[in-house]
């Protein structure tokens, strides 16, 4: 009856940890869609307004990356509860490369985001003394 | 669920392509339409890798982030040169004034250079 109930559990647990793992996977792959959807719908008014020039488009672009983040979170979590159920070392090894390749994303598109942020701090510190330095005759 | 995903890769592809043409025909430069596109092929290699990923895929999508890093470090090189906000606004000022220091050039410079007598 033990080894039974063992095996029932632990096929519970393994089916348990797959619907978690493709539902967060799902969620992931839902944030990162939605952003580029949303981001191609803001270059397009973006475009048609012809207004803001350059810092618009990149301040689009900046929303595109915080998705592009959020969802490689999700991933990253899927990879994490994929971890407790990983059955041989070739889908580990698997797991590991994505897992730092997500990680590695993960941390150049936060610098990128930090970055492209400071530029537009700087830029909007920038106008106005510009404006000032150089009054238009 | 990989069907669906293969068709929101097409989607975000053809979507980045879209945008990329979008911005290039606004700002009439290649660096901001390329940043851009770059992006969306980004989310497309993240959603491929959300797919049952192969090492073949794991390669590919180094492989996109690893040309994205390069040109978009690249990119951020080059962009003092191609002008910030604050040089758009130098260049602005600068073409405001120039009738008016050319005015004054001609006004400095322009006399001597009048031959004495030519005019009434």
């Amino acid at each position: 009856m033990g080894p039974v109930m063992d095996v029932s559990l632990e096929s519970l647990l393994l089916s348990g940890v797959d619907v978690l793992v493709r539902l967060v996977e799902a969620a992931g792959a839902l944030i990162i869609f939605v952003g580029a959807v949303w981001a191609f719908v803001q270059f397009l008014i973006v475009g048609l307004r012809r207004s803001g020039g350059d810092r618009a488009f990149t301040s689009v672009r900046l929303r595109l990356g915080r998705f592009l983040a959020l969802g490689l979170e999700f991933q990253l979590a899927g990879d994490i509860l994929r971890t407790a159920v990983a059955p041989s070392f070739a889908e580990i090894g698997q797991l590991a490369a994505i897992a730092t390749i997500r990680t590695a994303l993960n941390f150049f598109l936060s610098r990128e985001i930090a970055e492209e942020r400071a530029q537009i701090e700087r830029d909007r510190n920038e106008g106005p003394r510009n404006e000032r330095e150089f009054p238009k005759p | 669920m990989t069907g669906l995903l293969q068709t929101a890769v097409l989607l975000v592809t053809a979507l980045g392509l879209l945008s990329a043409m979008a911005v290039y025909a606004v700002a009439r430069r290649l660096p901001p339409a390329v940043a851009v596109l770059l992006d969306f092929l980004t989310a497309a290699g993240l959603l491929r890798l959300a797919a049952a990923p192969s090492w073949s895929d794991l390669a590919l999508a180094a492989m996109v982030i690893a040309i994205r890093k390069l040109v978009s470090g690249n990119l951020r090189a080059s962009r003092p040169a191609i002008g910030t906000a604050g040089a758009a606004g130098l260049r602005e000022h600068l073409r405001d004034r120039r009738p008016h220091d050319m005015g004054r050039r001609t006004g400095e410079h322009g006399a001597p250079r009048k031959r004495p007598g030519a005019g009434p």
